[in-house]
């Protein structure tokens, strides 16, 4: 599996992910380097947040798993998190992962995919 | 704060407020401290150190809390991707026991997702193998 920098895999791999943020209730943004970022916010200011970092470029005939699997894995613990938020889950423990967490799944990307809302 | 690296191919596996490292190489810690054995880059301003395969941590204490024995030490990614699968199909004849009150990533979707995104960027005729 090749998902270069830049390329059209890269680009399309993108889109997947910010829709499966979105789908999540994220909000992801994109810097000017092509880093997507997405945070949720915790049920206490009080407590530290928590950063979730990796990418979903690859470098040629890189493996499935190399950066897909943190990546994902990371907007997984997310999902698991605000499904412990619903109205008849147990209220969270001061010091639960994620109470105020960030998630970071980043690759680089071309300068006008950058600039252009994540789809 | 407190920051953990994770190598390729390895993994920390929390249990409570303690994790353990597993896979082929190792994890960074970076906890704003300077403890015995760091590794200092730029002028001394991060310091980190290293911890292996088998070796335990203490998130409440900051700190290594022992190692654990060598059967559980390494474990290939084939190996982890495999239990992980497994955990999606019946979590409860491998010891990770459904429970309501601890979160936990949904395998099956996660596998699912693995494989979907692997199509950008994947070569003609190849395909997608978990083991």
């Amino acid at each position: 599996m090749s998902r270069i920098a830049y390329s059209d895999a890269d680009v399309g791999g993108r889109r997947y992910v910010t829709g499966l943020m979105k789908a999540a209730g994220l909000q992801p943004r994109i810097d000017p380097a092509g880093n997507i970022f997405a945070r949720r916010e915790g049920t206490s200011a009080q407590l530290q947040p928590i950063l979730f970092g990796s990418h979903i470029d690859s470098v040629p005939s890189g493996g499935n798993f190399d950066g897909d699997l943190g990546s994902l894995s990371a907007l997984g613990a997310l999902e698991a998190l605000a499904a412990r938020r619903r109205p008849d889950a147990p209220p969270a423990r001061d010091g639960d992962l994620g109470a105020r967490g960030k998630l970071t799944p980043s690759a680089a990307v071309s300068p006008a995919a950058a600039s252009s809302p994540a789809t | 704060m407190l920051g953990i690296g994770l190598d390729e191919s390895t993994a920390i596996v929390v249990q409570g407020q303690e994790f353990e490292v597993v896979g082929a190489s190792k994890i960074a810690i970076h906890d704003g401290r300077i403890v015995k054995g760091a590794q200092e880059r730029n002028g001394g301003k991060k310091k980190y150190f290293f911890m292996g395969p088998g070796e335990k941590y203490d998130l409440t204490k900051l700190e290594r809390i022992g190692k654990a024995g060598p059967e559980r030490a390494v474990i290939s990614r084939r190996a982890f991707l495999g239990g992980l699968a497994a955990a999606a199909v019946a979590p409860g004849r491998i010891g990770l026991r459904a429970q309501t009150s601890v979160p936990r990533v949904d395998a099956q979707r996660l596998r699912e997702r693995i494989e979907t995104l692997s199509t950008f960027g994947r070569p003609a005729g190849g395909a997608f193998a978990m083991a």
